[in-house]
């Protein structure tokens, strides 16, 4: 239907056009005449819903304004139209055959994708966006969380966790700790990287050896590799080839980190779990509504 | 002061005679309890009682649903579903009006195919333009009258098929099938408010649609 086609009453009533500043208001009815009075009131009136304040109003509008009454009668006219309308003819008949019951009776995809997601099915949208919002705020959350907690831990001092059995040596004027290895085969020769520690790297690398938001300037030379006391690491060995070599007390720290770094890591998990569903339901109510 | 009605009532003297308002029960109306039996039956696999219900009522249920939706090739389809969907649902009826419980389903139907014309719009009014659609005439029946009802049917017919979808499904359950508003509102999802509001404007709407024919009507 055209906007041309639109007519009054076809739905909910229009805001005032055009701008209430520049624009010349069209001319207001006055109060007696026919466009100022209710309508809806007069459709009330035929339905027989009024109440008796607003019936007496009624009566008297449609008494004092013929235009009012005709409209009136117009409106019970067409109810009793409606109710005289006759059946129409069907065109074909709606009996069930053998073939019908015997698949109806089996068990069908389509059928259970539509009673689960369809128009009228368990998965309504309501429930696909509250899950996927539950999704997006829960790894939001977790990485705020990661990175505030690693502001906290990058503002307390560290001593409690780079003490002295932690590796560690002071070489011009920086803090060099080595727990990565794996990463390091990727770098230049004698190059140094800075690798910040976060849940998220932790989840996703598989290398959650570095404390949450603790710099680790990691270096792949053979030269400032070097075991607790000073003693030098093989370039070729790896984190845990060093960490066995160097004692079970550093195994037990480097534990311990890992489990700190992925502290964050099951409500990581469980907000992708969340939006990977939301978005599932999204996508089986687009499916399902294809079906229809 | 001791012989007053209220004080007779009070304690219990006399009965008052209070007329029973509820409706019988389903065992009482012989419809009713026909239907229950071929759905009785018809769980237990009789393909043919749940027909002699589809025989029953497929004639109610087009003449309804294809007023719900103008296009009666989709209103013979949804008509179809809903049938195979109570088929597949006996087992959930619990208990009522059969009639009832075939028509919410239709209704479901229909209302599933007015969503589908909306998503899928193919030809708007294709009933306008149907010559075919005439009520049946008896023997006997005025040929002017008949003509004169025919017009009427299809100049109704092409109006409520201009309304939106919300008004037509309520004014055709509230004037056609007799549906009160609170059915409505449950039949259709909305509040008693929406419906009746739907209902006044769907006739102002059917009638600014008939404006230049009412005089087929008021006679």
């Amino acid at each position: 239907m055209g906007e041309s086609d639109r007519r009054p009453h076809d739905g909910e009533p229009d805001g005032a056009p055009g701008r209430p500043a520049r624009d010349m208001p069209a001319p207001r009815p006055s109060g007696d005449s026919h466009e100022s009075h209710d309508l809806l009131l007069v459709a009330a009136l035929a339905a027989g819903d009024l109440t008796s304040d607003d019936r007496d109003r009624a009566d008297r509008q449609v008494t004092a304004c013929a235009d009012c009454a005709a409209v009136h009668r117009d409106l019970l006219a067409i109810a009793d139209a409606m109710a005289r309308m006759p059946e129409p003819v069907r065109p074909r008949d709606f009996t069930l055959t053998g073939e019908d019951a015997a698949r109806l009776r089996r068990p069908s995809l389509r059928r259970m994708l539509l009673g689960l997601a369809g128009p009228r099915g368990f998965v309504g949208r309501p429930l696909a966006a509250t899950v996927t919002s539950l999704g997006v705020a829960g790894i939001v959350f977790a990485s705020a969380s990661g990175i505030l907690g690693g502001a906290a831990a990058g503002a307390s001092p560290a001593s409690s966790e780079t003490g002295g059995n932690y590796f560690g040596s002071q070489s011009g004027g920086s803090v060099e700790r080595d727990l990565t290895p794996a990463p390091l085969q990727d770098a230049g020769p004698s190059s140094t990287k800075a690798v910040r520690g976060s849940s998220l790297d932790a989840l996703g690398s598989g290398t959650p050896l570095i404390p949450v938001g603790s710099s680790a300037f990691v270096t792949d030379s053979p030269e400032s590799a070097e075991a607790p006391g000073g003693a030098p690491v093989p370039a070729s060995s790896g984190g845990l080839d060093v960490a066995s070599s160097a004692g079970n007390d550093v195994a037990a720290q480097t534990h311990g980190r890992l489990t700190q770094a992925t502290s964050w890591s099951p409500l990581l998990v469980v907000s992708a779990a969340f939006l990977a569903v939301g978005l599932a339901l999204f996508a089986l109510r687009r499916i399902a509504g294809r079906l229809v | 002061m001791l012989d007053s009605p209220r004080l007779r009532i009070a304690v219990g003297r006399i009965t008052l005679p209070v007329e029973d308002a509820r409706p019988a029960p389903a065992e009482d109306n012989p419809i009713q309890r026909r239907d229950l039996i071929l759905l009785e039956r018809a769980r237990t696999g009789d393909l043919e009682a749940f027909n002699d219900l589809v025989r029953a009522y497929q004639d109610h249920l087009y003449s309804l649903v294809v007023r719900m939706v103008p296009d009666r090739d989709q209103a013979g389809d949804a008509v179809q579903e809903a049938f195979f969907s109570a088929f597949r649902n006996m087992d959930r009826f619990r208990g009522g009006s059969v009639r009832s419980w075939l028509s919410r389903i239709c209704v479901n139907a229909a209302m599933d195919a007015q969503r589908l014309k909306k998503r899928r719009p193919a030809q708007p009014y294709p009933e306008l333009e149907d010559d075919n659609w005439q009520p049946p005439a008896g023997a006997d029946a005025d040929p002017e009258r008949t003509a004169i009802g025919a017009e009427r049917t299809r100049v109704l017919h092409g109006a409520l098929a201009a309304i939106t979808d919300d008004q037509r499904t309520a004014i055709v359950l509230f004037d056609v099938e007799g549906y009160d508003y609170g059915e409505i509102a449950a039949l259709t999802g909305v509040s008693l408010g929406t419906v009746k509001s739907r209902i006044h404007r769907g006739r102002l709407a059917l009638r600014d649609r008939l404006s230049d024919r009412m005089e087929l009507f008021r006679g």
